[in-house]
C-alpha cells in the first residue's frame, strides 16, 4: 500500500508542499519582493486583509457568486449534454469532439476572444443586437454585466469538462439496474431520477467539489476580461491576492491573502466533503 | 502492461527528461539578454547582434512576457539567479531594482542623452543604473483627412466642438477614443490632469522622493484641476457623446482598434504606435495620420505639456566583471552608432536617445520634426510616472477611483476622488 | 426531432466562439477587430506566426510535456484512486485529506517559491522541471476523480476474483481497471488538454531552452497592445494537435456503448 502512495507523495511534497510552506512563512513577515526584510510580524498581515472592506464587501461576495453560478450552470449543461450524447446517432463522433472544443483553447485566449466579442464598438455581440434593432450595450463598463460575461465564459470553458466526465461515468454504470427497472415499466424520468442519478452521485459529487474549489480560485479569465474592474468591482479572490503579491509586490500580504482564501475554501470544502461521504454511502 | 515493464518505461522516460535538452557550454563569451518581445526591444537586439558578431560574443536571448516580467526579473535579481546579464529596465521600476543593478556611469554614451531621462528613475545612490535605449513619449494622433494641422483642437472647448462637428457631418463615428481601464489611465485620465495644471501628487511635477516625503506624500486627484479633468471625461462620454460609452472599459488595444478602423478621429498613444497606425497591413487609416500636442484644459499652467521617459538596458550587479565590461561596451556602442539610432526611429517610431542623432534627424526627417514639435518641444516636460516603491499600488488605486468616478453620477465625482486621494496618500506614505 | 435540435443547438453554442476565432485568424491584420465588417481572407497570419522564433519547437515541446505528463500522472493516480476507493484505511483518508488540502491553495502563492526551488535543484528550464510540477498538479486532481469512478464500480467482481485465488494486484489489473476504462480515457483527454493549454507553470518554469506553446502565444501580448492576428492564428493552429488527440481518444470513452 505504501508503495502506491510513496512516489506520488514525494512529488507532492517537493513541488507543492515545500513551495506552499515558503509562501506561508512569508505571510507572517514583512516581505516585499524588492526589499525582503523578513521581520516577523505575527498576524498583522492577516488582520490587514481581513479588515479590508474591499475584501469582505466586494471580493468575497463576487467570488462566491461566481462559484455557485458557474458551477451550477456548468453542471446542468454538462449533465444534459452527457445524457444526450449517451447513445448512438448519426454524427456522434463529430458531436462528441465538437462539444470538447472549448477545452482545446487556452483559457486566456478564449477570454481575449470574449473581450473583443463584447466590445461595444466592434464586438460581434453588439453587431448582432444591432441587426435585431437593440441599442449597443457597453458590456464591460458595469459590474453586473461584466460579472455575467465572466461567468458565461467560465461556463463555456467548463461545460465540456463536466460532459466528458459524466459521459464516462454513464458508460461505467452497470446496465442491470436500468434493465430491471425498464422491464418493470419505469419511464425515462423515473429511470433517471431513481437509478441513474444515485449511481452517478459519486462522480457528480467529486466533479462539483473540484469545480467549486477551482472556481473559487478563478484568475485567468477575470484578469484578462476585466482585471477586476471596473474599479475593482469584479475583483475575485485570486485577483486580490495576485495584485498584492505581483502588482504591488507585497509578497507578505499576497501570501496571507492566499492562505486566508485557502482557509475559507477548506471550510466550505469540508462541508462538501461530508456531503460527498454521505452520498457515497447512500449509493453503496 | 505488467509492473516491471511499467517501471522500465517510467524510468527510461524520466532519464530522457533529465538528459534532454542537451546544454552546450558556449566556447566564446556569452551574454544573456532578458527582454520583452516587442518591436523596440527586437530592434535594439538586432543591433546588439551586429556588435556581438564583430566582437565574437554569443548572445542568448531570453524573452519574457510583460505580464510576469517584473516578478520573474525581481525573483532573479533578489536570488542572484544569474539567468541574465543584460535586462530591460522600465522607468516605472526605477526604484524597485536600484540596489541590484550595476552602476553604469562609465558608459560614455549616456553623456549624449538628455539628463532628464535619468533623473530620478535611473539613478540610485547617485549612480546611473541603466542605459536608455529608447525614449517613450505619449502623443496625440489624428486623422489628416478629417482635420487640417491648424484645425487640431488646442483647448478642451475646441476638442469638444471639433469632435461634435465631425460627428454631426457624418465624417466619423467618435471624436475620440482612448484607453481608460487599469492600467491604461495615461491615455485619458492622466494626460488630461496634466494638461489641466494638475498632477497625481503635490508639489506639482515633483518626482524626487525626498521632496515628496517632505510634503507628506499628498495625493492630488481631488484637486480642482483633477476633478475638472474627470468631469471633462464624464461629459465627453455622457453629455457631449464624443467618446464611446464603453470607454471606461477600454484597454489601449480597444482604443487603437477603433482608431485604426477609422471610427475615431483622434486618439492618444505612445509615439511608437505610429508604425502600427501607419501600416496598411494593420490599419485602415494608414497614410492619413499625424501627431499633435495635448489640448490644454481651462486651468492649464503652461501653453503645452508632454511626458518624456525612457526604457533602459541594465546590468545585474552579480554578473561577473568580464561580462559586465562586455555588456557596457555593447550598450555604449548601440547608442553611439548613428545607423542603429536612426534605424530605431525609422523602424519603430521610438526616439533614439542620442541627442546628436536627434539634431540631425530634425534637419533631414520631416516626420521626426513634427513628432518632436508635438512632444519634447512642449513648454513643460514631465515624467509620466513616479519612482517610489509603492507606485504600482498608488497609481492602481488612483485609476480605480478615476474609473469609479467617471462611471458614477456626476455629482459624486468630487467625493469619490477625495476618497481615492486619501487612500493613495496612505499607500505612498507606508514605509 | 427534439434530440437532433438540442444537440445541434448545444454544439453550435459551444463551437461558435472557436469558429469566430478561426474567422478572425483568416482576416488580414487590419481586419481582426471589426471581424464582421471584413470581407477579405488570408493565410498570412498563420505563416507569420509559424515563422516566429521557437514556434515550431514550442509545438513539439508542448506535445511532449502533455503526453508524458498524462502518462505518468495516470499511472500514479489510477492506483491512488483505486486505493482511496477500496481501502478505507487511515492512511488513505490522510492521503485524501492531504490532496484536498493542497488543492485549496491557489497557484500564485507558491509559484515563486516553486521557481526558486526548481532553480536551486538545477532543473529550471528543462523538461523534467516542467513534468514534475504538472504531475504533482494532476495527482491532486485525478486521484479524486479516479476514486469517484472506482466508487461507482461495484467491488463484487473483485471479491469473486479473490475467492478464486486472485491477488490484489491481479484483481485490480484484470477486473477493476478494464471496467474503469471510460473514466481513465476521459481523464487522459482532460489531462492532455489541460497540460497543452497550461500557462502559469510554462511561463514561470521555462526560459529559452524549453519553449512552450502557451508562452509563445503570450509573447503576442505587449505592453503596447496585443498582436491579435498572430495570437488567434497560433491558437487556431494549436487546436490541431488537440483535435487529433481528442478525436482518437473519445472513441474509447464510449467504447462499450450499447444501444
Amino acid at each position: 500500500m505504501l508503495a502506491l502512495i510513496l512516489p506520488a507523495l514525494a512529488i507532492l511534497i517537493a513541488f507543492q508542499i515545500v513551495p506552499i510552506l515558503i509562501g506561508a512563512n512569508a505571510s507572517f513577515r514583512r516581505w516585499s519582493l524588492f526589499d525582503p526584510q523578513k521581520t516577523f510580524v505575527g498576524l498583522e498581515n492577516y488582520a490587514r486583509i481581513l479588515g479590508d472592506p474591499i475584501f469582505y464587501r466586494i471580493v468575497l461576495p463576487n467570488t462566491f457568486l461566481f462559484m455557485f453560478a458557474s458551477v451550477t450552470a456548468g453542471l446542468l449543461a454538462g449533465l444534459g449534454l452527457a445524457l444526450l450524447l449517451n447513445r448512438r446517432f448519426h454524427g456522434e463522433r463529430i458531436a462528441r469532439t465538437a462539444v470538447l472544443l472549448p477545452l482545446m483553447v487556452p483559457p486566456v485566449v478564449a477570454a481575449i476572444m470574449v473581450t473583443w466579442m463584447f466590445n461595444d464598438q466592434f464586438g460581434v455581440v453588439n453587431a448582432v443586437l444591432a441587426v435585431l434593432g437593440i441599442e449597443p450595450v457597453p458590456w464591460l463598463v458595469s459590474r453586473w454585466t461584466s460579472l455575467g460575461i465572466v461567468i458565461l465564459t467560465d461556463v463555456w470553458l467548463w461545460t465540456p469538462w463536466f460532459t466528458i466526465l459524466i459521459l464516462a461515468a454513464l458508460q461505467t454504470l452497470p446496465p442491470e439496474p436500468h434493465e430491471a427497472a425498464r422491464i418493470d415499466g419505469a419511464g425515462a424520468w423515473q429511470l433517471f431520477r431513481n437509478i441513474t442519478l444515485p449511481l452517478l452521485r459519486p462522480v457528480l459529487m467529486v466533479c462539483i467539489t473540484i469545480r467549486l474549489i477551482d472556481a473559487f480560485r478563478v484568475f485567468d479569465i477575470v484578469w484578462t476580461i476585466t482585471k477586476g474592474g471596473p474599479a475593482r468591482s469584479t475583483e475575485v479572490f485570486s485577483i486580490y491576492a495576485y495584485k498584492q503579491a505581483f502588482v504591488y509586490l507585497n509578497f507578505d500580504l499576497g501570501s496571507a491573502a492566499s492562505l486566508i482564501g485557502a482557509g475559507i475554501i477548506m471550510v466550505v470544502g469540508g462541508v462538501l466533503y461530508k456531503a460527498l461521504s454521505y452520498a457515497v454511502e447512500v449509493s453503496r | 502492461m505488467n509492473r516491471r515493464r511499467f517501471l522500465k518505461v517510467t524510468g527510461g522516460t524520466l532519464a530522457l527528461g533529465v538528459g534532454a535538452p542537451a546544454v552546450s557550454r558556449a566556447q566564446s563569451m556569452e551574454l544573456k539578454i532578458g527582454y520583452m518581445p516587442h518591436p523596440i526591444h527586437e530592434n535594439s537586439i538586432k543591433w546588439m547582434k551586429v556588435w556581438a558578431a564583430e566582437h565574437k560574443v554569443t548572445l542568448t536571448l531570453v524573452p519574457t512576457s510583460y505580464e510576469v516580467y517584473v516578478e520573474k526579473m525581481t525573483a532573479n535579481l533578489t536570488s542572484r539567479g544569474g539567468q541574465y546579464d543584460v535586462i530591460w529596465h522600465n522607468d516605472d521600476w526605477g526604484q524597485l531594482w536600484g540596489r541590484y543593478l550595476e552602476p553604469v556611469d562609465d558608459v560614455a554614451a549616456i553623456k549624449k542623452m538628455n539628463r532628464f531621462l535619468y533623473e530620478p528613475p535611473f539613478v540610485w545612490e547617485g549612480k546611473d543604473t541603466g542605459v536608455a535605449f529608447v525614449e517613450t513619449i505619449g502623443t496625440f494622433f489624428y486623422r489628416t483627412d478629417l482635420l487640417k494641422e491648424s484645425e487640431f483642437p488646442k483647448t478642451w472647448d475646441d476638442f469638444v466642438k471639433t469632435s461634435q462637428r465631425l460627428q454631426k457631418d457624418g465624417k466619423v463615428k467618435w471624436g475620440f477614443a482612448g484607453g481608460m481601464k487599469y492600467p491604461h489611465g495615461w491615455f485619458t485620465f492622466f494626460w488630461s490632469i496634466w494638461a489641466n495644471g494638475g498632477d497625481l501628487m503635490m508639489p506639482l511635477h515633483e518626482r524626487r522622493n525626498e521632496e515628496l516625503a517632505k510634503a507628506g506624500w499628498k495625493a492630488a486627484i481631488d484637486s480642482p484641476e483633477a476633478v475638472q479633468a474627470v468631469e471633462f471625461w464624464w461629459d465627453n462620454i455622457k453629455t457631449h457623446k464624443i467618446a464611446p460609452p464603453g470607454q471606461p472599459g477600454y484597454s489601449r488595444d480597444d482604443a487603437n482598434a477603433i482608431f485604426m478602423a477609422g471610427d475615431s478621429a483622434i486618439t492618444m498613444a505612445d509615439t511608437t504606435l505610429y508604425g502600427k497606425f501607419n501600416d496598411p497591413k494593420q490599419s485602415k487609416v494608414a497614410g492619413k495620420i499625424s501627431v499633435a500636442s495635448f489640448p490644454m484644459g481651462p486651468r492649464a499652467k503652461f501653453k503645452s505639456i508632454a511626458w518624456r521617459d525612457a526604457w533602459a538596458w541594465a546590468i545585474p550587479i552579480h554578473v561577473d566583471p568580464a561580462r559586465k565590461r562586455a555588456a557596457k561596451d555593447l550598450l555604449n556602442w548601440i547608442n553611439l552608432n548613428k545607423e542603429a539610432q536612426v534605424d530605431l526611429w525609422k523602424a519603430t517610431g521610438g526616439f533614439p536617445p542620442n541627442e546628436d542623432v536627434q539634431k540631425e534627424l530634425i534637419k533631414t526627417d520631416a516626420v521626426f520634426r513634427k513628432f518632436r514639435a508635438a512632444t519634447v518641444e512642449s513648454e513643460k516636460i514631465i515624467h509620466g510616472a513616479y519612482y517610489f516603491a509603492r507606485w504600482p499600488e498608488f497609481f492602481a488605486t488612483g485609476i480605480d477611483h478615476l474609473v469609479q468616478a467617471v462611471t458614477g453620477p456626476r455629482d459624486g465625482i468630487k467625493a469619490t476622488l477625495a476618497e481615492g486621494s486619501k487612500k493613495m496618500s496612505e499607500i505612498a506614505a507606508r514605509a | 426531432m427534439f434530440f437532433g435540435l438540442t444537440i445541434t443547438a448545444a454544439t453550435l453554442l459551444l463551437v461558435f466562439p472557436v469558429a469566430w476565432m478561426v474567422l478572425t485568424a483568416l482576416r488580414p491584420a487590419s481586419g481582426v477587430f471589426y471581424v464582421h465588417r471584413g470581407t477579405e481572407f488570408t493565410l498570412a497570419n498563420f505563416a507569420e506566426a509559424l515563422a516566429k522564433p521557437e514556434m515550431k519547437e514550442a509545438f513539439f515541446n508542448s506535445a511532449f510535456i502533455a503526453t508524458f505528463a498524462t502518462i505518468f500522472s495516470l499511472a500514479v493516480t489510477i492506483t491512488s484512486g483505486y486505493m482511496l476507493s477500496r481501502f478505507q484505511s487511515r492512511a488513505s483518508r490522510l492521503w485524501f485529506g492531504l490532496i484536498y488540502l493542497f488543492r485549496c491553495i491557489p497557484y500564485i502563492s507558491w509559484v515563486i517559491p516553486l521557481y526558486l526551488l526548481t532553480q536551486w535543484l538545477g532543473i529550471l528550464d528543462t523538461y523534467l522541471g516542467l513534468l514534475l510540477p504538472h504531475i504533482a498538479i494532476h495527482i491532486c486532481f485525478f486521484s479524486w476523480i479516479m476514486k469517484g469512478f472506482f466508487d461507482g464500480i461495484s467491488p463484487e467482481a473483485e471479491y469473486a476474483a479473490y475467492i478464486d485465488g486472485c491477488s490484489r494486484w491481479g484483481a485490480f489489473f484484470r477486473i477493476a481497471l478494464p471496467m474503469a476504462t471510460p473514466g481513465i480515457v476521459a481523464l487522459g483527454i482532460l489531462s492532455w488538454l489541460s497540460t497543452w493549454n497550461e500557462f502559469l507553470f510554462a511561463l514561470i518554469l521555462t526560459g529559452s531552452r524549453t519553449s512552450m506553446l502557451t508562452v509563445r502565444m503570450a509573447q503576442f501580448v505587449h505592453e503596447t497592445g496585443i498582436e491579435w492576428h498572430l495570437m488567434s492564428a497560433t491558437a487556431v493552429m494549436a487546436i490541431g494537435p488537440a483535435l487529433i488527440v481528442t478525436l482518437f481518444a473519445q472513441e474509447y470513452v464510449v467504447k462499450g456503448l450499447k444501444v
